[in-house]
């Protein structure tokens, strides 16, 4: 026993000197959905660039359902967080909508199309990737006409994708939902399933599952796309077009918690993150994000530039709030009974 | 999938993985036991990340055959754990020999008599093993396998009040209880005879650590050997293992004081928040946080402390309870005997025997529950403070793009700090070893376990 109590005493100590000899509080506090490994180095830039100390909690692919959105939704009574960098748009709209995000339009703000910012201001997408069809080349033909006839009748082929309750496989649902309605949404899901198409566990998932050929043909985002181009798998892929021929781009998007405790700091983050050089540094990391903005096209790496003309088509939502609410009610109706 | 649907799939898959591991538990310690280093093979499974696994293993968890393959995943991940129990549960009341006389001469029968006897302690293996693999989530969440933690995750996506989350945890929670308090509670109440004779182990006991540390070790980690070379370039994830690992090990030491401190009675209902599992005791407290007067604390090391504290209360209070009723007092007693010598030798000696007797036990089951909160995700990723992220849900926010050579090495950095921080846990505690106190009418008198 008394081991035990030296074991706790010298741990807890440590615990309390390990905290209190913090440098002291950062000047920001961002939540931060864009993968780590990838935000951290552009977080370490804008500190080197503007003397902005940035205190950053990541998500983490494991804690999907209950992530930073989740977070700052239920942090509402005592705020720590000043900026938030989403990965995706949905999730943010749902704080705008709950009054929690701060408005301002920005230099970052005014240098993205419509399709991709709250006319508010109250957020700002920047950096998007593109929903697409990846293919094991070994076992299927890169063509609409192949991806389309195996997606119909997946048979001994395989076709899989993400649970779509979270990230951008929800995305992408949400704008079906809204582009077919109610009723044909449920069809379209459910003819899926009767399909015999696969629900796994997340985009990386179906992305492994189609590189190591157990599945022909899936849905994914190009940065899941390219990683598997980056360790040499046999994968090609293809554009996902809805019913009226838009793409669908899921940008970043930044915003300004409302309680954020320095709005200088913030506003300069927030224009930081949707800044031409921001873009492109996004653009030329190994998730290759496409730029939304006006940027300077040869500075692009080639396979991102070959992606700007398809993220131009990007799915317009008509009421991005809503349609993701009633979507996300459908689909809890589905998966969780 | 439904909460009931949930429920019933966890709990055939917990009785399997229970079935399965009752039976080559013990024979897998008897192994151990007689070969002293075949417990580092045994335990090996402890140290190796369920993300690891569960990403070695996608793509047969999303096939045809994903339960088989859960099921072995969770038997193989489980049995240490299951060994150690096996190893330190003290001998039924009613021997092997006993138990065959029993039967030879006409004496009772039936499921009473084999749950005295040599049945009793892998009934208790099975009923800690299925609670365990009964709550588990990393896995199935990876693998998308149907079970009632996945729901509840799954039911958070657009916010669910805390109160629907906990109703919604009841049914499992009481199973749970049920199970292990069960268990508990014939362990106490049938007693302790004298140990098993050590005879020789089946043929086939050492084959079943070989087979998880294949399935659980080698096969993930060989994945692994690419971090090799990127080793030097993934330092700077030492300040998270640092947390992760002061975090854990302070969270283990105060799980360990309260399972040997507290009253029965208080530590069988501080028991009962482990069993929620670390998705709604992370919620719960999380929320208990945002209150007035403990908000204050919110964004500190505190809340993640409790939280794990409580997350390994119940098997810490069931090792630690294992570990203490089976030390052996008449070799305690002389071993205090030895100690009063005038000699310094024989002290030491004493020391030394104490140790072996005791100490590695302890120190043991204090490294079991430092590497469970060392590796857990979900609790810490909703509790630590933003400024002092642990190791593990830092290493899954890497999961997504699979970073090759950086991502196993930091695979490697965290499996190489855990196994370091046990065995420097256990040199300490050999280091401050000292024999016991000579008590006249102490130890011996007061152990059931006594030959």
């Amino acid at each position: 026993m008394r081991r035990l109590t030296l074991l706790l005493a010298v741990l807890t100590a440590a615990v309390g000197v390990t905290w209190f000899a913090q440098p002291e509080a950062a000047d920001l506090t961002v939540y931060c959905a864009h993968d780590a490994v990838y935000a951290a180095p552009f977080l370490r830039e804008f500190t080197r660039a503007t003397g902005i100390t940035v205190s950053v909690r990541y998500d983490t692919e494991a804690t999907k359902s209950l992530g930073l959105t989740e977070l700052i939704s239920r942090e509402r009574d005592r705020p720590r967080c000043d900026v938030f960098w989403n990965n995706e748009p949905l999730g943010t709209a749902r704080l705008a909508s709950e009054g929690l995000l701060a408005p301002y339009r920005g230099t970052g703000w005014a240098r993205i199309p419509a399709a991709f910012k709250d006319p508010e201001g109250r957020w700002v997408g920047f950096a998007g990737r593109l929903r697409v069809w990846i293919v094991n080349r070994d076992r299927l033909a890169a063509s609409q006409a192949a991806v389309d006839a195996t997606w119909r009748q997946p048979g001994a082929l395989g076709a899989a994708f993400a649970k779509p309750l979270f990230g951008t496989t929800r995305f992408h649902l949400t704008a079906l939902h809204e582009q077919l309605g109610a009723d044909r949404m449920r069809a379209f899901h459910a003819d899926l399933l009767r399909r015999g198409v696969q629900v796994v566990s997340g985009n990386s998932a179906v992305k492994d599952l189609v590189a190591q050929g157990r599945c022909a043909v899936g849905w994914t985002d190009t940065d899941d796309y390219f990683a598997a181009i980056d360790r040499g798998a046999p994968v090609a892929m293809l554009p996902v077009t809805l019913p009226d021929g838009a793409t669908l781009c899921v940008p970043n998007t930044a915003a300004i918690v409302r309680s954020c405790r320095n709005r200088p700091a913030a506003e300069r983050l927030v224009d930081y993150l949707a800044s031409a050089e921001g873009e492109l540094a996004l653009a030329r990391s190994r998730s290759r994000q496409v730029p939304l903005g006006p940027v300077d096209n040869e500075a692009l790496p080639a396979e991102v530039r070959a992606l700007v003309p398809a993220a131009r088509r990007g799915y317009r939502f008509r009421t991005l709030a809503a349609s993701s609410a009633a979507c996300l009610q459908f689909l809890k109706a589905e998966y969780v009974r | 999938m439904t909460v009931p649907e949930g429920v019933l799939a966890a709990a055939i898959r917990g009785l399997a993985v229970a079935l399965l591991l009752a039976y080559v538990a013990p024979a897998a310690a008897r192994a151990a036991t007689r070969q002293p280093w075949h417990w580092g093979l045994l335990l090996l499974p402890l140290f190796t990340p369920s993300l690891l696994v569960g990403t070695c293993y996608s793509g047969l968890l999303h096939g045809a055959a994903g339960e088989p393959c859960y099921v072995l995943l969770l038997a193989t991940r489980l049995l240490p754990i299951a060994a150690l129990l096996a190893a330190w549960l003290p001998g039924p009341p009613i021997d092997r020999r006993a138990h065959h006389c029993a039967r030879m001469m006409g004496g009772p029968r039936g499921t009473g008599l084999a749950l005295r006897g040599p049945v009793r302690n892998r009934a208790v293996v099975g009923a800690v093993t299925f609670c365990l693999a009964f709550a588990e989530f990393e896995l199935a969440s990876l693998g998308a396998r149907p079970t009632w933690t996945v729901w509840l995750f799954d039911a958070q996506t657009g916010g669910l009040p805390l109160a629907e989350t906990l109703r919604a945890a009841v049914v499992p929670v009481l199973i749970e209880t049920g199970v292990l308090g069960s268990a508990v509670v014939w362990l106490v109440v049938s007693g302790a005879g004298p140990a098993e004779p050590a005879g020789d182990p089946p043929w086939h006991a050492a084959l079943w650590s070989w087979i998880a540390v294949a399935v659980a070790v080698l096969l993930p980690g060989a994945t692994l050997a690419r971090g090799l070379s990127d080793l030097r370039g993934q330092l700077q994830f030492g300040t998270e293992l640092g947390h992760g690992a002061l975090l854990a090990g302070a969270a283990a030491a105060s799980a360990s004081g309260m399972a040997v401190l507290l009253p029965r009675r208080v530590l069988a209902w501080l028991s009962l928040p482990g069993l929620l599992g670390g998705l709604v005791l992370g919620l719960g407290i999380q929320s208990l946080f945002q209150l007035p007067g403990l908000q204050t604390a919110y964004d500190t090391p505190l809340p993640l402390l409790v939280g794990w504290t409580l997350l390994l209360l119940p098997i810490g209070a069931l090792l630690l309870g294992v570990t203490a009723r089976m030390v052996p007092a008449a070799a305690v007693h002389q071993c205090a005997l030895l100690a009063a010598a005038k000699d310094a030798t024989p002290r030491r000696a004493a020391g030394r025997i104490h140790f072996a007797l005791s100490g590695i036990r302890h120190a043991g089951a204090v490294g079991v529950l430092f590497a469970t909160a060392f590796f857990e995700v979900v609790a810490a990723d909703l509790l630590a403070p933003a400024s002092m992220t642990p190791a593990a849900p830092r290493l899954y926010n890497l999961l997504h793009y699979g970073q090759s050579a950086g991502l196993a090495a930091m695979v490697l950095w965290m499996c190489g700090t855990a196994v370091a921080a046990c065995t420097v846990l256990t040199a300490g505690w050999r280091a401050l070893a000292r024999p016991p106190a000579l008590r006249i009418g102490g130890p011996l008198s007061r152990s059931s376990a006594a030959p």
